[in-house]
């Protein structure tokens, strides 16, 4: 009898892990699609005037979510806390200009990349003397802390990175002339240097790419995804969003 | 839980603490030493020193400290047209912000202070100036220093706020490698546990001077 139960009781167990294994889109059907993001980043995502996340990857996503259709639910966080988030299954997928890199394809899955464009180094308007990556030697330079740009600085010998919590805190530091100046994705710099008409652009490097990143267990979410980003893709609807954000 | 990662990550921690211990050891001294003056002001019997002493208490008192932190970091240098660097801002911050709490901790002390020793002491032909330095101030060191080991604990675990403003301090350090691993859990542990060795230390040098210095 108690050989029976234990059977029974394994034979549960081994049904409930075959199921988390593979159940991520199941999950997200039945409760929604939980997506974290970092709203410091426009045109990705921002806060818009009555302090509600916008931005192009909120309305992609919402696009992905209609596709499948669930309810995505977004929560604002900051940025280095987003792959934690994920990782501690706090959130299903992180939708925040998230660049494609080596390092993070350890830990998690990225989607289709759905934007690719280059690094733009940000100044003060009088700053002269800077206009590539190596010119940031010796110099203060302002990051957000977890991303690639700050790796990317990290890696030029002799400069001085300043990792801020906040791409806006980061911008902020620059106009102060706490730091000499910024690197972030041109797109997102474009919007800054609009923001803030005291900096501008020196230089553009590097392409990078940027998708979402979901759990490396979630490799159904990851495929129903991609296939509702190439049904964007092909459907037009890619191009109006990035008109509508980008342009 | 990934203890190597912790042990790799050691020396950098530990730098990190280092600009922590220093960040407070500073701060403590410009805050005692400020926190002192406001005391005396808030004492003076001119009235309007009293009261500008107690405005500046209940200001820097009343508001938070990351708050006072980024106005100093982002508003001085647009005040005086010249970047601060960010060590001397949140020193600045933070010796600020403490001298409120140290000048209310003084203020106790020195009225704790029996009156009749003042009077004795003029009585016999000290100068005012002499009466504070030489009976006064001594007596009141012994009794302020408990509140003010609290102070030099919470000073010592508030500056894990300099984080927001980039400097590399033991809270950011912690967070730079779990930013750059994904294993939060592990570098926060590490983190509270230094801090918790760096605050165990300092209490325990301060029972050291409590016992040497006890009024008997």
């Amino acid at each position: 009898m108690n050989k029976m139960l234990i059977c029974a009781a394994l034979s549960c167990f081994a049904l409930a892990a075959q199921a988390t294994a593979a159940s991520c889109l199941a999950d997200v059907k039945a409760g929604g699609l939980s997506v974290v993001t970092s709203p410091d980043y426009p045109p990705f995502e921002s806060l818009d005037k009555s302090n509600k996340i916008v931005g192009f990857d909120i309305d992609l996503i919402n696009l992905v979510g209609q596709q499948m259709g669930v309810k995505v639910n977004v929560v604002g966080q900051s940025f280095d806390g987003l792959i934690p988030s994920l990782l501690a299954r706090k959130a299903d997928l992180v939708a925040a200009g998230i660049t494609i890199t080596d390092e993070r394809k350890k830990s998690v899955a990225f989607s289709l990349p759905y934007i690719s464009g280059p690094n733009a180094i940000v100044v003060r308007k009088e700053t002269t003397g800077i206009k590539k990556l190596a010119d940031l030697a010796g110099k203060s330079v302002a990051v957000q802390l977890g991303t690639a740009q700050e790796k990317l600085v990290g890696d030029v010998k002799g400069a001085n990175v300043k990792s801020y919590n906040l791409y806006t805190d980061a911008a902020l530091a620059v106009q102060t002339r706490q730091a000499d100046a910024m690197v972030l994705h041109k797109t997102v710099a474009d919007t800054f240097v609009k923001i803030y008409p005291d900096l501008k652009i020196v230089g553009t490097l590097g392409s990078l790419r940027t998708a979402f990143a979901m759990r490396k267990d979630c490799a159904d979410l990851t495929n129903r995804v991609n296939a509702a980003l190439i049904q964007l893709r092909n459907s037009g609807e890619m191009d109006k969003l990035v008109t509508k954000w980008f342009k | 839980m990934d203890f190597d990662l912790i042990r790799q990550n050691l020396p950098f921690l530990l730098q990190g603490a280092g600009m922590t211990l220093k960040i407070t050891a500073l701060s403590l001294f410009f805050g005692v030493l400020l926190g002192t003056l406001v005391a005396l002001a808030r004492l003076a019997p001119l009235k309007w020193l009293s009261a500008l002493a107690l405005a500046y208490i209940e200001l820097v008192r009343g508001t938070p400290l990351l708050v006072q932190i980024f106005l100093i970091f982002f508003g001085l240098p647009q005040l005086l047209q010249q970047p601060i660097n960010e060590f001397l801002a949140g020193v600045i911050a933070f010796s600020i912000n403490s001298s409120a709490y140290v000048a209310e901790i003084v203020r106790s002390g020195i009225q704790g202070v029996a009156r009749g020793q003042t009077e004795a002491s003029l009585s016999i032909g000290f100068s005012p100036t002499e009466t504070l330095r030489y009976i006064v101030l001594p007596q009141a060191f012994t009794r302020v220093l408990p509140p003010l080991v609290n102070e030099a604990i919470s000073l010592l675990k508030n500056s894990s706020l300099l984080s927001a403003i980039a400097i590399v301090e033991l809270t950011r350090s912690g967070q730079l490698v779990a930013s750059r691993t994904y294993k939060p859990f592990e570098m926060y542990l590490a983190v509270s546990v230094i801090y918790l060795l760096m605050t165990l230390l300092l209490s325990f040098v301060a029972r050291r001077m409590e016992a040497r210095w006890q009024v008997r």
